[in-house]
């Protein structure tokens, strides 16, 4: 008999509520069931500034979810950034236990222990608590059991947020009478739709550049080392060309969308672009190079502050691709301008080939990776399961 | 919770918990309102089910002796309740059954008794219950007699008794009497099934017919009603034969007019002393013959 489950991804973002439906197999297969989209409300920069809209919006995408598909969802994998979002690396140390010096899972699990009991200032919350590996006599490695050493350290990389900005996410979610799954850094979501493990052994960068913020997250041997919010996204890109042009943001938005370019060539600055594209009363031209440089100079900012953010990373055996995700990240030439700032190779993101193709879009990728992120959390809970105790439990899981 | 505990806390104890949850207020938009209400709406209908099955469980345990059909102590029975609609006596029934003295509901099997008591060609249905504790409940429903028939089968004469269905039955505590006075059916050419006839076509016109003569009073002083010229198809008729001896002639239309003349021609011929009639031939269309056999000659 196959066990399936029914799992809303919800993103709340600065420019829409994005709800994906996902099905999900005897704990492994992700089926793709449905979709619900609603224009966001209440949020600026990624953060709820006015709870009751917000809510309003996201229970609008669920329901149209909801009524694409004709189920009814329980749990929600929650997608949050913002950028009261930080995090910070915490080394746990314990003595190896045992006289004949070897790793024991206890001794791991003091080391480990030591580095996630770290306190918080008040008000502040984890997210995500990622060991990004270990070291034994100084030695890194990934799996310490069974090995020689007198002394282990854990690394890990915390995640927090604001306690009152993550329990208004939660309200949303719950005042809808639905339970919230998984809280994920959108980040996080969206490295895991667009790379694949070969990418995350080598080392990657992903950037989502949503609408309000851009998101980072930082993979090395298969593991995260580093998240980060940096506080640049679309929509500022969209005000600059407003103050800038003088338009206003509605045709601020279509500019971008249209003749938006990170990178211009030489006879591309030539050309000039109509701002409202009526040729009526008001309408008038405006060159190619003035809308590159606005675009640009954002742009070189957001990388420049990321360099600022990964430099230690980047060098031998740190970073040695970037990958762009996000719906900023369609802009005409955004890779090659990172590719210049960041140097190192840069691509957009790739989505697996289980991805439908109607769905390989980067806006979509944060919803896609919390989907994936709830398939890799419930097969990890039903390895856990898989025994004797475990099939019992599962006789009187409602 | 202690400070230091909330400053160390995870998402999920926002979820969980005490604390932040407390502290804000959750927006309600009216879909959060109406979807809450549905959810508790089902929440309801659920406990409705639950406490329906608990109280159907509790009402089957008061009332159907769930513990003596399932626990393997046996009781006797004590009791036979017998309901018919008929004439069969408990008496007859108790000898027919057999049941053994202390005899336990697990001995019987009401399926054979039903099967049993439904062999017996008077008996139209029957249905065999087991009362718990002790009682076993017979009712039944027998066919009615309405004409009496003889017959001779393996060698011996026999009698049936017809049920206005046109059912041929052996008369069970009919009395003899009540058979004696009921007319018997002669000229019926009809197949038996075993040693019973097989259902009579015409029954109903024939019920139709008699229900005529119980009306007017005649019945009674009929022996005999033969319906060997009812299936013919240019002029069906009836033939009774009265205790008198007196032949009389019916056809199957307009009885009551048929009737009105008998009535008459039976007070006429009382009153001239006339009392040995041998026929009546109430068939013709505007009159009715009648043949005396004392009749003076002139």
């Amino acid at each position: 008999m196959s066990d399936s489950k029914t799992i809303a991804a919800l993103e709340i973002g600065t420019g829409k509520m994005q709800v994906f439906l996902g099905e999900i197999i005897d704990g492994k297969i992700m089926n793709f069931v449905g979709s619900g989209q609603a224009t966001s409300d209440g949020i600026k920069k990624a953060d709820i500034i006015d709870l009751y809209k917000a809510a309003a919006q996201a229970q609008a995408a669920i329901i149209a979810a909801e009524r694409s598909t004709g189920t009814s969802i329980k749990g929600v994998c929650l997608g949050i950034s913002g950028t009261h979002i930080k995090g910070f690396r915490n080394v746990g140390s314990a003595n190896v236990a045992g006289a004949d010096g070897i790793v024991r899972r206890e001794d791991v699990e003091r080391a480990k222990n030591d580095a996630k009991s770290k306190s918080l200032a008040e008000g502040r919350t984890y997210i995500h608590k990622i060991c990004c590996g270990y070291h034994l006599d100084g030695q890194y490695c990934t799996d310490p059991i069974g090995r020689k050493a007198e002394h282990i350290d854990a690394e890990y990389w915390l995640v927090h947020g604001d306690t009152a900005k993550l329990s208004d996410d939660i309200h949303i979610v719950q005042s809808f009478g639905l339970n919230v799954e998984h809280m994920v850094f959108s980040g996080i979501a969206s490295a895991l739709a667009v790379t694949n493990a070969e990418q995350k052994n080598a080392g990657v960068l992903v950037v989502d550049i949503g609408c309000g913020t851009s998101d980072y997250a930082y993979f090395n041997k298969g593991r995260i080392f580093q998240t980060g919010v940096v506080p640049i996204g679309g929509d500022h890109i969209t005000n600059d060309l407003s103050f800038g042009l003088r338009l206003s943001r509605k045709n601020s938005e279509r500019v971008k969308i249209h003749c938006g370019k990170a990178v211009i060539s030489e006879d591309e600055k030539s050309q000039k672009f109509w701002s409202l594209g009526d040729r009526q009363i008001g309408d008038k031209k405006i060159p190619m190079a003035a809308i590159n440089a606005i675009i640009r100079a954002r742009l070189e900012e957001l990388f420049l502050i990321l360099r600022e953010e990964v430099e230690e990373f980047l060098g031998e055996g740190g970073i040695r691709e970037l990958v762009l995700t996000g719906g900023t990240s369609n802009l005409d030439g955004i890779c090659e301008l990172a590719s210049a700032v960041l140097e190192i190779p840069c691509s957009k993101g790739k989505f697996d080939s289980s991805v439908r193709p109607n769905l390989r879009y980067q806006e979509f990728s944060t919803a896609l990776g919390l989907l994936e992120y709830a398939r890799n959390e419930r097969e990890r809970d039903s390895k856990k399961k898989s025994g004797p105790l475990g099939l019992l439990g599962g006789l009187f899981n409602f | 919770m202690s400070k230091k505990k909330l400053q160390n806390s995870d998402w999920r104890d926002l979820i969980r918990g005490a604390g932040a949850l407390k502290q804000r207020s959750a927006p309600v938009p009216w879909r959060a309102r109406l979807r809450k209400l549905w959810l508790w709406i089902r929440r309801l209908f659920l406990l409705c089910a639950i406490g329906g099955l608990a109280f159907g469980a509790w009402y089957a345990y008061r009332n159907l002796y769930i513990e003596e059909i399932f626990s393997s102590e046996a009781h006797p029975i004590k009791k036979i309740e017998f309901k018919t609609d008929g004439v069969i006596s408990p008496k007859w029934l108790t000898s027919y059954l057999k049941l053994p003295k202390k005899s336990t509901f697990n001995d019987v099997n009401i399926f054979a008794l039903k099967n049993s008591l439904e062999s017996l060609t008077q008996v139209k249905s029957a249905s065999v219950e087991r009362i718990y504790p002790d009682t076993l409940r017979i009712v039944m429903t027998e066919h009615k007699p309405m004409v009496k028939f003889f017959a001779k089968v393996d060698y011996t004469d026999r009698i049936y008794l017809m049920s206005p269905e046109g059912i041929f039955f052996e008369p069970i505590c009919v009395n003899a009497g009540f058979v004696e006075k009921l007319p018997s059916l002669a000229g019926a050419s009809l197949k038996f099934d075993g040693s019973v006839p097989q259902k009579y076509e015409h029954a109903a016109a024939l019920e139709e017919f008699l229900a005529y003569a119980q009306a007017k009073g005649e019945l009674a002083n009929w022996k005999e009603v033969n319906v060997s010229s009812l299936a013919n198809l240019t002029m069906p008729l009836l033939s009774v034969k009265t205790r008198n001896g007196t032949q009389i002639i019916f056809s199957t239309k307009d009885y009551i007019k048929q009737f009105d003349r008998l009535e008459y021609i039976l007070r006429y011929s009382k009153e001239k002393g006339l009392n040995a009639i041998e026929r009546i031939d109430l068939s013709l269309k505007g009159r009715a013959d009648v043949k005396y056999s004392d009749y003076p000659k002139k």
